[in-house]
């Protein structure tokens, strides 16, 4: 193929086009984290969860972790080029704030959905039952420690992958529970004000009671198989 | 000494003379519910205990990380918001509000080089803070440099284990519930409104009189 067939040779020749931009754009892309899809509409988890709440904690809240996870990966890989040791360090925190909250929200989204009135079954609910006593317990446990997070951070109910227990923690700001304690996410809990405060301003517990309501089972028992299975 | 029943303050202003700044029904909640809660929780953790008879600023100074954390965060959540009330005043039309000519002010020109390099700093320390804390300016008997401080929670250079050694007279509240109400998750915008509400004239002084001295600023009327 001569110089004109080429994709840089069409461009030069034809000047560029918007198709050719969206080719150039998507390749340079691909490598960029995206806000994932919402699975349902966010009026989908009412009356637990406003509408007003879930428009604007997804695109705005999630999607600043996503945009500013992007501009601090660009700047890392600007200081590794460079071999600037001293900036990679220094871009720590925003990669910490960042990708957590983008981790932390992605797996959210999911681990939630509208009221089905379902509880966990078979293996789940057998490992609740064992490490928990019951179901009811995981919930006051899980709840207690979520409503006890001082300022921002998540409650977690996790998978301890050498124990091969279920295990709660809890997580300041955005930290992620895997990179922080090792755990496998199952089941988090948002505790930032911003998860909560249009509808329940400051109670806190009336929002934790709440989200059992849409806690979407089947998510989280497919988690627990496959952190289970190594 | 008899134990102290901490209470929740007097706002200096009513609740709507922050108004467009800050709706009068989210000061209500702030004011009515979030600090009146962290006076109620102090009372009931401090019930017992030796420092039960300090003065909230006293008991600030004592604060360590021995400290129980109920007592931590709600002494933390009145002193904060105790101070927090008193830097703002109600808002004038138009958002013109200088520092007063002060020994504050000739440091903040130092420090600063202006009023508005002293805000763009204060603005970008309170955008850089990563979860629910506090921007506070200090200063002490042997520093009157004012720095800028980021505090996590309801911290407060004033407790022991807190690095800062300054005596904080500036307070910004950056919990959510400060501005989610009004602003929802643009903090930059609440910000930069709410130098249309600080307190100059109390920050000014605060410094000079009590910061400069080495003094918590007093906040309780006890």
């Amino acid at each position: 193929m001569n110089f004109r067939g080429t994709m840089l040779g069409k461009i030069l020749w034809q000047g560029v086009t918007s198709r050719h931009l969206t080719a150039i754009w998507s390749i340079s892309s691909r490598s960029k984290h995206k806000l994932p899809d919402l699975p349902y509409d966010f009026n989908a988890l009412e009356p637990y969860i406003s509408a007003e709440i879930m428009k604007i904690h997804y695109e705005k809240h999630h999607a600043t972790y996503v945009s500013n996870l992007n501009v601090a990966e660009e700047k890392l890989g600007e200081a590794k080029a460079k071999g600037d040791i001293s900036a990679v360090i220094a871009l720590a925190p925003a990669l910490r704030f960042n990708g957590g909250g983008h981790i932390n929200h992605s797996i959210f989204w999911q681990n939630l959905g509208p009221k089905s009135g379902e509880e966990p079954t078979d293996d789940l609910k057998s490992a609740i039952e064992l490490d928990f006593g019951s179901i009811e317990n995981l919930k006051i446990q899980l709840s207690t420690a979520s409503i006890a997070v001082q300022g921002s951070g998540w409650g977690w109910l996790g998978y301890n992958r050498q124990s091969g227990r279920l295990q709660i923690a809890v997580c300041p700001n955005q930290d992620p529970l895997e990179a922080t304690t090792g755990l496998v996410p199952l089941f988090g809990i948002d505790v930032w004000e911003h998860a909560y405060y249009l509808q329940y301003k400051n109670v806190r517990p009336d929002y934790v009671k709440a989200i059992w309501n849409v806690a979407n089972w089947s998510d989280i028992a497919s988690r627990f198989a496959k952190a289970k299975s190594g | 000494m008899p134990d102290m029943e901490y209470e929740l303050p007097a706002l200096p202003y009513a609740y709507d003379a922050l108004e467009p700044v800050l709706k009068q029904s989210s000061l209500k909640i702030h004011h009515g519910d979030h600090h009146r809660i962290y006076v109620e929780k102090l009372n009931a953790a401090v019930k017992g205990l030796s420092v039960a008879t300090k003065s909230i600023e006293d008991m600030l100074a004592c604060i360590d990380a021995s400290t129980p954390k109920a007592v931590r965060n709600n002494a933390g959540g009145h002193y904060n918001h105790s101070l927090f009330w008193l830097c703002m005043k109600p808002h004038k039309a138009g958002n013109v509000n200088p520092i007063p000519e002060s020994r504050f002010l000739s440091s903040v020109h130092n420090s600063f080089r202006s009023e508005e390099g002293l805000k763009c700093k204060i603005k970008d320390a309170a955008l850089s803070l990563c979860g629910s804390g506090w921007i506070y300016l200090t200063a002490n008997a042997k520093r009157a440099e004012i720095c800028i401080e980021s505090i996590y929670n309801q911290d407060s250079p004033i407790m022991q284990d807190v690095p800062g050694d300054g005596v904080p007279f500036f307070a910004l509240d950056i919990w959510e519930h400060a501005y989610y109400l009004d602003y929802t998750f643009k903090r930059a915008e609440y910000i930069d409104r709410w130098f249309g509400l600080t307190d100059w004239g109390f920050v000014s002084d605060a410094y000079e009189n009590w910061a400069l001295k080495g003094s918590v600023v007093r906040v309780s009327r006890l």
